[in-house]
This record gives C-alpha cells, structure tokens and sequence, in this order.
C-alpha cells in the first residue's frame, strides 16, 4: 500500500513507530498533487514551501515529545471559503482572487494545535452556492471515479482530493448538503456537525444560521478523530454551543443491538434512482441483520422542506454578501465613475451568475410587499419542520435514507436548470433547516460503477449515536474499501 | 404574478447589481420558476407559530453569548489596506463623495 492510501489512525502508528517521517509522508502528497492535479483539479492553492517547512517543524516537535495528537503530521488540506492566514481564501469566486486573510478560522487554528500539514485550499462551488462545483470562478473539479462526472458540490474539491488520494483528509463545510453530497459522490465520509458544534469563526459566511464546517474523509474513525479536534466552544461564534462535547472516538463501537433506526418513506419515493434506493434499502437490511430495529416511517413535512431552506439561505446569503463592495476587501473595478458605480461594477463584475442569481431571489424574498410572504412564511415552516424532526428522535435513535437522488451526474448535465438543482438538495437540507448531524457513508455502486452514498441523521448533539451507526455499517460491509483507480496511479 | 424585467430592474438596483442584457432576461425566466416553485409553500398552515421558534433550540448556546469588552490586538494595518491601490496608504480609498 502506499502512503496516500493509508488513514489517518494507520499514518499516526507509522509516524509514532518512525516508519515514515511527516516530510518525506508530505513530499509523498505534494508529489501526488503535482502529478495528478491537472487531470481532476482539486486545488486552488497548493502551499508546496509552507507545507515542507511546517512537516519539518512538526516531525521536530513529535521527535521531542512536545505533540502527540494522531492528527500530528498528518497532510490535510482545506475548503477555500475557510480562511488561512498569510494563504488565498478566494471562495473560489473573481470577488475573493486576491484575498489574503489576515487571521486563522477557529478551526484551522485548532488543526495546527493538533500538528496538521496543510498541502492546499481546494475548489469548492462560488461562495458555496451550487451542487457540482460547476460554479468555481476557476476550474472545475472531475469525479475521482469518472472524470467525465461531477464530484458534487460544493466542498467538490475536498470530496474528490479525499476520495483520490490528494489529501489524507480535508475540511469542508455544509449549509445545504455540501459536504454531505459529494462525499456521496465521491465515495467517501463527510461529516455534518450538530449547528454550533463546530465553530463558524473565519468560514466565509453563505447562511449563517445553516453554515457549519465539518470532515471529509476516508473512514468514520478518522472523521470521529478530526471531530474531536475541531468541536468546542468559540467566544467568537455566537452561535457556538457551550456544552462540553465527548470524546468521538468512544463512539466507535462495533454493536448497534436495539438501536431504533426510521426509515422515512419520503426518501426512498419514485424521484430517487433505483440503485440509490436498492442501496439504501438494502442497508437496512444489513443494519436489521445486526440487531437494530427498522421501521417505516413518514414525515409528511418533506416536501415544503426545499423551499423553506432555499427562501432561509438566499435571504441570509443576500445580506451576508452585501459586504463586498470593494472597499475594504475583495475585486474593486477600475475607474468608477462616483461610489455607486464603484459599488456596482465591483459586484457585478466579480460576482458569477449563481451568486448574482441568489443575491436577487434573497433579496426579493427580503423586499417590502414580499418579506411576509416568502421569508416570515419561510421562518415559522422551519419552526414546523424542526418540531416535526424533534418528534421523530422521541422514538428513533437516528434516521437513515439517501444522501441525494442520483449518483453523480455529467459535467454540464444540470447546470442550466437551477430549479431542478435545488430540488436535488431535498435529502441534505432538512439536516440545515433543523440544526441536526447527518454523515454520508459509502453504501453501494449504481450500474455504472459510481459511489453511493448512506445518509445517517441524529438527533441535535448526538454524534456519539450517529458515529457509532455508521461505524457498526462500515466495519460489516466492504463499500468504503473500494477506491478508484486513479489510487493507483 | 409574473415578476417583470423592471422588478428585476429594481431588485437588481436594491442589491447593487448590474445585469446586461443576456444575464436579465435568463435571470426573468430563472426567477419566476423559482420563484413561483417557493409559492408551495403558501399551502402549508403556519398560523399561530412563532417566525423565531427556532431560535430557542438550544437555550444555553446563546446564554452569555456576548464577550466582555475587553483591550486586545489589533490587525495589522497593512495587512487590511488593499494590496495594491492603498500601499503605504493609512485609509482605505474610494472615489469622492462629498462635492
């Protein structure tokens, strides 16, 4: 096996036992990148001097005893809408080009207390609006598995560097599924965080009260370990919970004996492919086989759940974005004629046509004659629809169902039809719209060989349940072990 | 309601956006199918909920939430200004708007 297919558990025993030292492992991952990231465009950024000064100082401080956290030394690489101080964060959009953050998000701060190589910023959908990664101001991101298909969006570019070998792990982050799907896509893991678990301080805001960061990567385990280091109270996020969080790692138990699992028949209706839902359903069959109680249920709610969280999103999304005016940061036009020009054609010249598209729909939704009927409308749905996931978890331990309706899909199949995009997200938003954790475990192969993905959702603050199902699926069934070719190459 | 190209017009104009032309018609088509998509939502009773229920969700992560003002660092000034127009500036700089 060679090194960028290990995990992150097997990597930290070779580094403990100095079989392999954290530069020549990150020279190994540099390597790769620069071999194979022109075919499957992954990276934005790729920080080849930072990253071998940082493995030299890092292998120093394990040698010296002075770090011993298993994510020590490990190659990781992250979303470009987290931001890295002294690194381009550009939110993959012409808006951020040349935005160098002054100061680390939360998270990033946490993963370099923890020993973490960062070998890049990957590609990601403009401001995280979109599904494919179709969207980038830059380039788009080819599927591991068939590079004529979509990795997913928006954390595309995390989902498909995991899934082929270009990072050992990866941050993403999720507002409607965007860590979620293409790690279903990609055949990976990505974990969604319970809202105010993980801190947002320093993610690039899309819709603050959906937006939340969370791993990609080969296993459940390696999630729980990143998990473990990036949850926990943030001052600087005022949403950030205060509750101590567990140990994840406890939760990797191989035993689900008489855990409740709900199956809603909504998400395995006739919109979704038959693969995806022989999958689907056949995992519950496994998880019967092992002990756990499956049942049909239903949450009739469902289909008013996409445009609630489309209507929430876009309306926060037109706010949040209101900031780049090109004053004090981002793409600023030449030769503006007074403050309003200056303000209008840096937006609309740096922003692409989704975000435009978003923009104007937040802010029609915002507008006076319609703010009642489309954002307050919108505001009490979400009440109504938390309340209805709050009844299901009084009875079910987690609920399990499809990540999205199809495998992934052609470069350029679906890009020209925004609503049937956003009624894709159906199986990921209600996660968002309710607050909850939900992680894509790899579950099957559709018939032209592309990953499938497993949704598993718990009820708020519950990772330890949810971690422990999709361990318990994972260590009796072989979907995660399959990996694309392009591993070998 | 159909949503006009001059409501798209103004929208534009409230969200300091420019259109040309190729980009406000597709957006017209774009947004009347979105929006008249999220007119579902009109069916669903929702009388007597509170719009910001969802707030309460979890009591003790907004408890305290607010920081004691205290002195700490600063940003580095350079850092902040534009790389390139506000070198060795100490404002950031926009066009004239007081005559």
């Amino acid at each position: 096996m060679k090194l960028h297919e290990y995990t992150i558990t097997q990597l930290h025993e070779l580094i403990s036992k100095k079989e392999v030292s954290v530069p020549e492992l990150t020279r190994h991952m540099l390597d790769r990148i620069s071999r194979l990231d022109s075919k499957l465009g992954c990276y934005i950024t790729v920080t080849e001097e930072q990253a071998m000064e940082r493995a030299e100082k890092v292998q120093k401080m394990i040698d010296e005893g002075a770090l011993n956290s298993p994510l020590a030394g490990i190659p990781m690489a992250i979303k470009d809408n987290i931001c890295t101080k002294g690194i381009p964060t550009t939110c993959a959009s012409k808006m951020l080009g040349n935005f160098v953050p002054p100061y680390d998000a939360h998270v990033v701060k946490k993963l370099y207390d923890n020993g973490a190589v960062v070998l890049g910023k990957l590609n990601m959908d403009e401001f995280a609006m979109g599904s494919s990664t179709e969207s980038s101001y830059f380039k788009k991101t080819k599927n591991p598995w068939n590079t004529e298909r979509v990795p997913g969006g928006s954390s595309g570019g995390s989902a498909a560097a995991v899934a082929a070998g270009e990072a050992i792990y990866a941050l993403g982050s999720d507002t409607g599924g965007s860590i979620r799907q293409p790690a279903s896509f990609c055949g990976c893991v990505g974990l969604k965080p319970t809202y105010g678990l993980v801190s947002r301080f320093g993610l690039v805001a899309y819709a603050s009260s959906f937006d939340q960061i969370g791993p990609l990567a080969k296993t459940v385990a390696d999630c729980a370990l990143i998990l473990n280091a990036i949850a926990g109270h943030d001052p600087m996020d005022l949403t950030s919970s205060r509750r101590q969080h567990p140990d994840y790692t406890k939760a990797l138990i191989n035993d689900i004996k008489g855990m409740k699992i709900g199956i809603p028949r909504e998400f395995i209706a006739d919109n979704v492919q038959k693969d995806v839902r022989d999958a689907v359903l056949n995992a519950a069959k496994v998880f019967s086989s092992l002990g756990a109680e499956c049942e049909e249920i239903s949450i009739p709610i469902m289909e008013y759940v996409v445009p609630t969280y489309y209507i929430i999103a876009l309306a926060e999304a037109s706010s949040n974005l209101a900031r780049y005016d090109g004053v004090k940061f981002g793409y600023r036009t030449a030769n503006p004629k007074d403050m309003l020009d200056f303000c209008m054609r840096s937006r609309s010249e740096g922003f692409g046509t989704e975000v435009k598209r978003r923009i104007l729909l937040g802010t029609y939704v915002l507008s006076s004659g319609h703010y009642d009927a489309y954002y307050k409308k919108a505001l009490k749905a979400r009440a109504l629809i938390t309340r209805e996931f709050n009844k299901v978890f009084e009875k079910y331990d987690v609920i399990i169902g499809p990540v999205a309706p199809t495998t992934a899909y052609r470069i350029g199949e679906k890009i020209n039809d925004p609503v049937q995009m956003y009624m894709e997200d159906i199986f990921t938003v209600p996660v968002n719209v309710a607050g909850l954790p939900a992680i894509s475990i790899p579950c099957g192969f559709d018939s032209s060989s592309l990953p499938i993905g497993l949704q598993i959702i718990a009820n708020r603050f519950d990772e330890p349940t949810l971690i422990r199902a999709a361990y318990t699926f994972e260590q009796n069934t072989d979907f995660h072990k399959a990996k694309p070719s392009i591993m070998d190459e | 309601m159909a949503i006009t190209k001059e409501v798209i017009t103004y929208i534009a104009m409230l969200a300091r956006l420019q259109l040309n032309e190729e980009e406000e018609s597709s957006m017209v088509s774009d947004i009347n199918r979105i929006i008249s998509y999220f007119d579902k939502l009109k069916e669903l009773d929702t009388s007597n909920i509170d719009a910001m229920e969802f707030l309460s969700m979890d009591e003790d992560a907004f408890e305290k939430a607010l920081r004691d003002d205290v002195v700490d660092k600063s940003y580095d000034r350079e850092e902040l200004l534009h790389p390139e127009e506000e070198k060795g500036s100490e404002y950031f700089t926009v066009p004239r708007v007081v005559e």
